[in-house]
């Protein structure tokens, strides 16, 4: 499975995507996605370990990201690889959900308390 | 009536060889077969990795906008992609039997302020022609076709 939802102390939940998130990898995600979306309110998204993503791939996020925010839930993006980058900054997402490169930085951004 | 046979002008302007033909419908099972057949198509035509990656996320974007907006689901219409290289140019073509629809006179939509007015449909065409220098339009024989064009380093670019 490309992607696995860990609940993390102090409320933060850690989604970490992995392999190719084409076509296929991205009907994967979809569900555990709108789950999150649907279920966390303070989520860090760990792409570390996608090695190609597109538009199916984006939209799942931001649709993850839009049910997260209109809860008042704070979501961020955490060290995609640069052709992934590429793709997300291209599309203009990385100025609607933050991206990091260090994990204690995310996590700190995404906690209720900050 | 439908024309089977390829428009008369990518007989005169693909470049280089036969090119690779995928055509499929726009089942789940059918469309995830894009991307094993473009790793294949890409291999035969040597082309680099990089180019490859970036030529991947336009046509997972122009086949799905046709899977998505074009088709109706559970059509047996075909949407048929190929790929072709010359020693200066790659080219992707997209064509579907579809309404009438030219990506590039959809005017490009701004930057969402915040998440919650994204529309997640506009962001893939803006994608698109970020992601493509060289695209162009055409209705030929009651189908769409999109051509994108990549220019192919070589190795005296890099002199």
């Amino acid at each position: 499975m490309p992607i696995v939802i860990e609940d993390l102390a102090g409320g933060i939940t850690k989604v970490v995507i992995t392999g190719r998130i084409d076509i296929a990898g991205a009907a994967d995600i979809d569900m555990p996605m709108s789950i999150v979306g649907g279920s966390r309110r303070n989520v860090v998204i760990d792409l570390s370990g996608v090695d190609f993503m597109a538009s199916l791939g984006l939209r799942s996020i931001v649709l993850s990201g839009k049910a997260i925010m209109s809860k008042g839930g704070k979501v961020a993006l955490l060290s995609p690889q640069p052709a992934v980058e590429e793709v997300i900054t291209t599309s203009g997402i990385d100025e609607l959900i933050a991206i990091y490169t260090d994990e204690a930085a995310a996590i700190a951004a995404v906690s209720p308390a900050a | 009536m439908r024309r089977s046979a390829l428009p008369p002008d990518s007989l005169m302007s693909a470049p280089g060889a036969a090119p690779e033909i995928l055509r499929i419908t726009n089942a789940i099972a059918d469309l995830s077969r894009l991307y094993p057949w473009f790793e294949d198509a890409a291999a035969k035509l040597g082309l680099p990795k990089p180019l490859v990656q970036k030529m991947q996320v336009v046509a997972e974007e122009a086949v799905m906008n046709v899977a998505m907006h074009a088709y109706a689901p559970g059509s047996e219409d075909k949407i048929e992609v190929r790929l072709s290289a010359s020693q200066a140019i790659a080219e992707l073509v997209v064509e579907d039997c579809g309404p009438a629809f030219d990506p590039l006179a959809v005017t490009e939509q701004p930057r969402p302020a915040s998440l919650a007015e994204a529309k997640v449909g506009g962001l893939g065409l803006n994608l698109l022609k970020r992601f493509c220098p060289d695209i162009s339009y055409a209705r030929l024989n009651g189908r769409n076709q999109l051509r994108l064009r990549f220019p192919l380093e070589s190795p005296a670019a890099h002199v």
